[in-house]
């Protein structure tokens, strides 16, 4: 589904990413972990069309999409939810769930997504005329998911879904990915909180200063001394 | 983010539509010379300042070259009388053609580069002004330094026969920028354009054309700068450089606009009102430096206080929850 080869990215004169290669099989969940500044969301951002690439190839189901715009992303069925949700706060739930459909592509691949998403979530359906800045920062991170899967997306981008929830949202947030997952969506998820990411991805890869130091399963990864040692500060 | 088809959309453009015919039946008819000429300016300043949110407002991309669109349109139509025996529609679509135009070359290269936003976006339309108006100054079709007289081009024409049809064009493009307006507050274009003010990145991200919507709404919002400027010409009777681009046209402009609110596609019209009526009873004090000291106060009382502008501090009435109300914006 998605292969990336050789990827480089720069910010001026620094390397954020140097020579990242890695394949997600279609219907499969892939996590990329590493610690803060490893270079995930640089990768995410990348893959996304936000970030100019300096060399490498990005492949979408054998299509090279490396140069194509980011707003041509949902077109191709790519769909994100950013770090730190990103919504647009001075709108209204549905506003922000609709904007998910607002390539024409996506709302020809999916005209019930907004029910879809509601489905999903459904206090978001009580609050659908509630403003997203004034809502807890859980129920944001549910309007972010909502938003990337109303367009019914072939590869969904997830990055820090996590990131400043309490532990009881995580749980709820993670349970949620799970049940995207197993609805056949492609998942790639750049996640700090590497037990739990790792715990439901049939594949992991471990990220850092800008490369890709280790990869496996994701059994294989959480039972790595390597990676346990150092990022999860167990000895 | 409704749609065309929306019952509310088209109650609203109902609403506008039968002030405008009141407007245009009872001033005429009942007003004073003065009530009149009153009306037109009054109008003017909102087709400007609706044209200005339509842009600037929706997309936080804050222009200061609004009046220099104004101004083309001004001396388009000026060259049009001067130079042909054209009617005044003639006039009317060259003053907003030739805005737009400017608004195009100006759009295409600058918001080609994300480098060009924010503050700088700003300071590329003040330099914009400053080379129209060297332009203008300069080129002898156009004015080349001496003014225009239009009276004297436009006599015995319908247009320029009386202040009364100036009003009643000024009403009409007045309803075409509302309703360009209202269009955005509640269709796909409008949260599109909000939604690159808010995160333009993320935006982009979820297959908005960023550049295709800042391009095509800035050249709107100035092709209907443009086609106020065409009454306008003729009202002034004379176009002069200093006047038709003086820095204050694009400032009372964002004035009337912050006061107003962006939070609602009416707010630059209540901003409009408020500043030309606050402007005209300040007259009877015979100071216009005491005039414009207590202009800024009250823009700075307003800002204080209503951070969205009054349109922003009047609830909605259709129940969009909101629980903190500092939390606001998008015009709908």
């Amino acid at each position: 589904m998605l292969e990336v080869r050789d990827l480089v990215v720069n910010y001026g004169e620094a390397a954020a990413l140097r020579g990242v290669s890695l394949h997600v099989a279609a219907g499969t969940t892939a996590s990329l972990i590493g610690s803060n500044g490893a270079g995930k969301s640089t990768l995410v951002k990348a893959l996304l069309g936000m970030q100019p690439v300096a060399s490498g190839q990005i492949l979408l189901e054998g299509e090279d999409i490396t140069r194509r715009s980011a707003a041509d992303r949902p077109a191709l069925g790519m769909a994100i939810a950013p770090e730190g949700r990103r919504l647009f706060k001075e709108m209204t739930v549905r506003d922000n769930l609709r904007l998910g459909l607002h390539h024409p592509a996506a709302r020809r691949r999916s005209d019930d997504g907004i029910e879809l998403a509601l489905d999903l979530f459904p206090i978001l359906r009580k609050r659908s005329r509630q403003l997203c800045g004034t809502m807890s920062g859980g129920e944001q991170q549910m309007v972010a998911l909502g938003r990337a899967l109303v367009s019914r997306p072939r590869l969904l981008v997830l990055d820090e879904p996590s990131l400043g929830l309490a532990p009881i949202v995580v749980a709820q947030v993670f349970d949620v990915i799970e049940t995207i997952a197993a609805q056949d969506v492609t998942v790639l998820l750049a996640e700090q909180n590497m037990h739990r990411a790792l715990g439901l991805s049939e594949h992991g890869y471990v990220l850092a200063d800008g490369q890709i130091v280790l990869e496996g399963t994701g059994e294989e990864l959480l039972r790595s001394d390597r990676v346990r040692s150092a990022y999860l500060g167990e000895q | 983010m409704n749609d065309l088809r929306d019952l509310a959309l088209w109650r609203q453009f109902a609403a506008v539509a039968g002030c405008a015919v009141v407007a245009v039946v009872a001033v005429p008819a009942f007003g004073s010379d003065f009530v009149i000429a009153f009306g037109f300016q009054f109008v003017t300043w909102i087709v400007l300042a609706l044209s200005w949110g339509l842009f600037s407002g929706n997309t936080g991309y804050a222009s200061f070259g609004h009046g220099v669109f104004f101004g083309i349109g001004t001396y388009a139509a000026a060259a049009v009388f001067r130079h042909s025996d054209a009617p005044f529609v003639v006039a009317l679509l060259v003053a907003g053609l030739a805005a737009g135009a400017l608004a195009l070359v100006v759009g295409l290269a600058v918001f080609a580069s994300s480098r060009f936003s924010g503050d700088l976006f700003g300071l590329i339309t003040l330099a914009m002004a400053f080379i129209v108006v060297t332009v203008v100054s300069n080129v002898a079709f156009l004015d080349g330094g001496t003014g225009v007289f239009v009276r004297e081009h436009v006599v015995g024409s319908w247009a320029g026969s009386s202040t009364r049809h100036l009003f009643v064009i000024a009403v009409g493009l007045a309803v075409l920028t509302a309703g360009v307006a209202i269009a955005t507050s509640s269709t796909r274009w409008g949260a599109a354009l909000r939604s690159i003010r808010d995160d333009e990145q993320v935006a982009e991200s979820l297959g908005v054309p960023t550049y295709r919507y800042k391009v095509l709404t800035f050249v709107v919002s100035a092709a209907l700068a443009g086609l106020a400027g065409a009454p306008q010409a003729i009202y002034l009777g004379y176009v002069e450089v200093g006047a038709v681009f003086s820095l204050n046209i694009p400032l009372l402009v964002i004035m009337m606009t912050i006061l107003g609110g962006i939070t609602r596609w009416w707010g630059p019209l209540i901003g409009a009102a408020s500043v030309v009526i606050l402007r005209e009873a300040l007259l009877d004090l015979g100071s216009p430096e005491l005039s414009q000291i207590i202009l800024g106060g009250a823009l700075v009382v307003v800002i204080a206080l209503l951070p969205h502008g009054v349109s922003g501090a009047i609830p909605r009435r259709w129940g969009t929850r909101r629980r903190t109300p500092a939390l606001e914006g998008g015009a709908r």
